[in-house]
């Protein structure tokens, strides 16, 4: 069946919670129509969360000195599709510039270019593609997932201020999405939950479970406001900082940390035009393990169009498109 | 094959998927005749285009969600609508055509909402496929002589009543200064 689907929410989905996670995206975009995106993001952490909850810190002439803050900006852009009124594909990369300031820099071993020295750096990230499909309609929409992610380049992944990990990665997944009404008139919920494989490293797995929620209030057609939360699993890896190697296999402890976390924030879009809509997000993690304490905002805007409707209308004798070449 | 290669490889095929993708296609033209239909309404009269048009100056078809927050939003503009223009008139026409919204939803639905015009249940969303029509709320004005005349939102998302101006135009022989607009709302359950 083929079910309600909102089309603020089916926008491009760019991330809620900086460059490595993606919305929740039940509803497709209609056939045709094309949704480009284009965000800015900022998220900073002050502090490195160990497996057991407690803050790392480095003994330093009788203190506990804490490892530092990182920042990072991001540029996103987005895509997305809708190949049927079944199929959408959704393609993002972001450019990210980040910078770590601290005591305790990852020094630049050899082949590792040391990033972590109080300046900024910018990088593409990951290149990431998804196609979703819409299983059911009706009520409750079931939009089972697939998707890749590959870095753009072989870029620094032993740093704190490492744009990403570096690694490739499969997920296959599943949205569920619904409209809360009559119960609750102008409410939906939906939710995503993506099973992600990353390219082992020393030949360790560390799998990931994401399941990423967004409870949202149509508050006038043009405004929407959501309550959105992003909570992670991963299973295997090196807890932090207790299976960490005390050699050179330490290059690899950011991209096999056992990166456990819950996000929570909000979102608030605005219809500009038919076309244009803008959103502002923020978020805090409230629980981490083996992970910095992010924390972050973002703004996107997304144009919606269908490229065909404006292919059709440049050939329309008369429009502006054809006189302007007649007339050159 | 590294997992990075056959990353590249998915990455590839989707990409191909997507270049060869085919385009959303619109049976109807702004200034076209519509082609005709006939439906039953809730109650079980009969509604046709080609009475219709022959009984009123305007046809106004507006698809409806029981649940859509967007097709409830202008719900009330809709019985206004119908109120002030019935007279001069215009006939409104509202369809559902939501395959798991039964007949007993709409009919309260509609009670709910208070409209006084035909309600039509499109089972089997032949009407939407009929007239290409994939998303609540989205309006077609059909005049007398059964051409399209506008088609698109009911009210845009700024509130920008588009759907009356053309009611208006049409009425006072004017032409549509914004004949179509991209409606925006809930897909149609089209399975």
């Amino acid at each position: 069946m083929r079910g309600s689907r909102l089309l603020p929410i089916a926008a491009a989905g760019l991330s809620v919670f900086g460059a490595r996670t993606v919305q929740a995206q039940a509803w497709l975009p209609p056939k045709g129509e094309v949704a480009l995106t284009l965000g800015y993001s900022r998220a900073f952490a002050d502090q490195h969360i160990g497996w057991l909850g407690q803050v790392v810190t480095i003994p330093y002439q009788g203190n506990a000195l804490g490892l530092g803050t990182m920042t990072w900006n991001s540029a996103d852009s987005g895509l997305s599709y809708g190949i049927t009124d079944r199929v959408a594909v959704r393609m993002s990369l972001p450019f990210v510039v980040s910078r770590y300031v601290g005591a305790f820099p990852h020094s630049g071993l050899p082949g590792h270019r040391n990033i972590d020295d109080g300046s900024w750096h910018g990088t593409f990230q990951d290149l990431q593609a998804e196609v979703r499909f819409k299983a059911t309609g009706g009520a409750l929409v079931v939009t089972p997932l697939l998707g890749v992610s590959v870095p753009s380049h072989s870029y620094e992944y032993f740093a704190h201020a490492a744009a990403g990990r570096d690694l490739a990665e499969g997920r296959i997944g599943v949205n569920v999405g619904r409209l809360l009404g009559p119960a609750l008139p102008n409410a939906y919920a939906q939710a995503r939950y993506t099973f992600a494989v990353p390219e082992k490293a020393l030949g360790i797995s560390h799998d990931r479970s994401n399941l990423f929620f967004d409870v949202g209030y149509f508050v006038t057609p043009a405004l929407t406001v959501s309550v959105v939360g992003d909570w992670q699993k991963t299973h295997g890896g090196w807890r932090v900082p207790i299976d960490f190697p005390m050699d050179a296999n330490i290059v690899y402890h950011d991209q096999l940390a056992r990166s456990d976390y819950f996000r929570l924030g909000g979102t608030a879009s605005y219809a500009l035009t038919g076309s244009i809509d803008v959103s502002v997000n923020g978020y805090a993690s409230p629980y981490v393990r083996s992970e910095v304490n992010m924390a972050g905002f973002g703004v996107n805007v997304t144009y919606n169009f269908s490229p065909s409707q404006i292919a059709k209308r440049s050939k329309t004798p008369g429009h502006p498109n054809v006189r302007a070449r007649s007339s050159s | 094959m590294r997992p990075r290669g056959c990353a590249a490889v998915l990455l590839a095929l989707l990409l191909a998927g997507s270049a060869s993708a085919g385009t959303a296609t619109n049976p109807l033209r702004i200034g076209k005749p519509v082609p005709p239909f006939e439906a039953a309404s809730l109650d079980g009269r009969p509604v046709s285009l080609a009475a219709a048009k022959g009984e009123h100056k305007v046809v106004v078809v507006v698809f409806l969600s029981t649940v859509c927050p967007y097709a409830n939003h202008f719900a009330g503009h809709l019985h206004d609508l119908d109120e002030a223009y019935g007279p001069r008139g215009v006939l409104v026409v509202g369809v559902n055509s939501n395959k798991w919204e039964s007949r007993d939803e709409v009919a309260a639905h509609a009670l709910q909402h208070r409209f006084a015009f035909p309600i039509i249940k499109d089972e089997h969303h032949r009407l939407a496929d009929h007239l290409g029509v994939t998303r609540t709320p989205e309006a077609l004005l059909i005049d007398a002589s059964g051409r399209l005349r506008y088609r698109g939102w009911v009210k845009s998302k700024q509130e920008s009543p588009d759907l009356q101006r053309a009611l208006d135009a049409v009425l006072e022989g004017r032409r549509v200064a914004r004949p179509a607009t991209r409606a925006f709302g809930c897909a149609v359950d089209q399975s």
